[in-house]
């Protein structure tokens, strides 16, 4: 079989996210299913165009439809916004290792994160909104650059209905009555579980950088915390090279959730 | 490292290898073969066993331009109306390299571990499974030549199909695998002891006994000096046998119907490699680039799979504008390091 031919998915539903993020809800021709793990992602083809890698962000609870959402940044993201519902796109997948769920049950969870980030942990936000009991306290911590780049904020809504939720912009405007800073301030400012604890963070580089070290320096250990990376990746199967790390592990294949002890701290970004 | 297996065969026929090259060719093989071009030594598709260059130093090109080429279609697809097909290609043509070098072979037991390690990279694999592997070994060697030093100058498991010594007129023949053992039965040469191997007397050893503290050394300040030699133009890595990090691109007819997405060679010395969404680049100084090329083929390949991810052809060297030699940078950096 020939890894590299995707398969056929039919555009369902598009929704205008923020003035630059869209979500394209998917469905696979032929009545299949995709299958997949909180954490997983997908090549998507637009044919003529490219492949770029893109997380799922809808339940993995889901089967009958995926979503995807994308901030137009480059060609293949481009195209994806100029979809209209009933166009067909390659999509391969599921990739990537998708969160180590029997290591995060019954753990206290604070996830970190920040703009589009919030895309790599939202179909394990599902997970724990789904299966609540499995897990310990949870706190979300969310920064974006205005209210109006607040990416899946009804989604962030439903989660907090039992998941405790901290939401933060750079710059305020008129309508935002919530707190204004970095995503980082929630570590000093909210309560986390004294023991038992698990950091998962996915975000813009330096979001990751300053939170990892933010957190070893409040004493926390490197094994205790989870990092999303985002590459480039031309196959998605640890055979281009493009997405490997200063340690030899591939981002697709390996990862792309990493515990921070088993990565170089010059890759945590 | 595997044993020199013992079953071994001796002909002192002067046209032995114009008869092998004659059954290879009738067993409905096309055949690949060092032949001279240009004033140059390449690998190229021949005819006769007259185009046949088997005295050379090395190739200008390697097995991976064939098995693993540049520009590689991945898959194609047509559009009607709002329909796509996507079509796959199958490769059906028998392929057989005559005369490679024990290096050149050897570096398909790396491309096998990296392209048909689980996903199997079914492109690579279609051309792979019908290639006859022909093993020449070198009658001479230059000042790029380090086989020795990477454990590569014998062809290693699943390198070959057969493996010819010349010595002193004569050919010894070792069937490497069922495939070179039937083509030596159809030859009907002697039984023989094992010959001994020829030394490569103008190749330089390097002491690689102290390779496991390079992984310790990424940050080290000497990488810095050797880096700075380094013009990031990718030589090395096009002419390596082993390096098969790539591209993908997608080429659309002029039709707009039709299109094929394929795959170009890439190099981790480029600043495009690791470019991510913004423009970010990962990799962003000269020498994170330049080590990455060291660490993935004497740290990461040999975690991985137990053998170094370089065969010592010397290519690298010889291509590289500045000579930078990776072993000397290498052991430069562990010295000055531990």
């Amino acid at each position: 079989m020939n890894p590299y031919l995707p398969k056929l998915a039919k555009v369902i539903n598009i929704i205008q996210e923020t003035p630059d993020v869209k979500t394209i809800r998917l469905k696979l021709l032929n009545e299949e299913k995709l299958v997949f793990k909180p954490g997983n992602f997908v090549m998507i083809s637009c044919f003529g165009i490219g492949e770029s890698s893109f997380a799922i962000s809808s339940s993995p609870f889901i089967q009958e439809y995926f979503e995807v959402s994308v901030r137009a940044v480059g060609n293949v993201t481009r195209a994806i916004h100029k979809l209209k519902v009933g166009d067909v796109v390659g999509v391969r997948g599921p990739l990537g290792n998708g969160y180590p769920i029997t290591d995060l049950l019954n753990k206290n969870i604070v996830i970190i994160s920040g703009g589009t980030g919030i895309l790599g942990v939202s179909s394990l936000l599902w997970y724990i909104h789904e299966k609540r009991d499995d897990f310990g306290e949870v706190l979300l911590f969310y920064g974006a650059r205005t209210p109006k780049d607040l990416v899946r904020y009804r989604d962030i809504k439903t989660w907090g209905k039992n998941i405790k939720t901290y939401v933060t912009v750079d710059r305020a405007d008129e309508t935002w009555k919530g707190p204004t800073g970095v995503v980082t301030k929630f570590l000093d400012e909210v309560t986390i579980p004294k023991h038992n604890v698990i950091f998962i963070m996915c975000g813009p580089p330096i979001m990751m950088k300053v939170t990892y070290r933010k957190l070893i320096g409040m004493g926390y250990k490197a094994k205790q915390i989870y990092a999303s990376l985002e590459r480039r990746m031309q196959c998605g199967l640890g055979k281009c090279g493009c997405c490997m790390l200063s340690n030899g592990l591939f981002v697709c294949k390996d990862g792309p959730i990493f515990r921070c002890d088993m990565l170089m701290e010059r890759d945590i970004e | 490292m595997r044993k020199i297996p013992n079953e071994w065969f001796v002909s002192d026929d002067k046209d032995f290898l114009r008869s092998l090259f004659k059954l290879i060719k009738s067993r409905g093989y096309k055949v690949i073969a060092p032949t001279k071009k240009e004033g140059r030594i390449i690998l190229d598709y021949v005819n006769s066993f007259d185009e046949v260059e088997v005295r050379y130093i090395r190739t200008l090109n390697t097995p991976k331009h064939f098995l693993f080429p540049n520009g590689d279609c991945l898959f194609s697809w047509v559009k009607v109306n709002s329909d796509i097909n996507l079509k796959t290609h199958v490769f059906k043509e028998k392929w057989a390299f005559f005369g490679l070098h024990p290096c050149d072979a050897n570096s398909l037991v790396i491309l096998d571990k990296i392209l048909l390690g689980d996903p199997k990279d079914d492109i690579y694999a279609q051309r792979r499974r019908n290639s006859l592997i022909i093993i020449y070994d070198c009658e001479e060697s230059d000042e790029y030549c380090f086989c020795e030093s990477v454990n590569a100058r014998i062809p290693i498991e699943g390198s070959g199909d057969l493996w010819i010594i010349p010595y002193k007129g004569k050919y010894y023949i070792n069937p490497l695998s069922g495939r070179g053992k039937d083509i030596v039965k159809a030859l009907n040469p002697t039984p023989s002891e094992p010959p001994k191997i020829p030394s490569q007397t103008n190749k330089k050893f390097y002491n690689l006994s102290n390779i496991g503290a390079l992984k310790y050394l990424y940050e080290h300040e000497s990488w810095l000096k050797h880096s700075n030699k380094c013009l990031l133009c990718g030589a090395c890595t096009a002419s390596c046998p082993t390096c098969t990090c790539f591209d993908v691109l997608d080429f659309v007819d002029p039709s707009l119907i039709t299109g094929r997405r394929i795959r170009t060679w890439n190099s981790c010395t480029f600043r495009s490699f690791t470019i991510v969404a913004g423009g970010r680049v990962i990799r962003k100084e000269r020498v994170d680039r330049f080590k990455h090329r060291y660490y993935h083929k004497f740290v990461f390949i040999p975690e991985k799979y137990g053998i170094f991810g370089c065969t010592g052809c010397g290519r690298c060297v010889s291509q590289c504008h500045n000579r930078i030699h990776p072993l000397e940078v290498i052991l430069d950096v562990i010295t000055r390091g531990v």
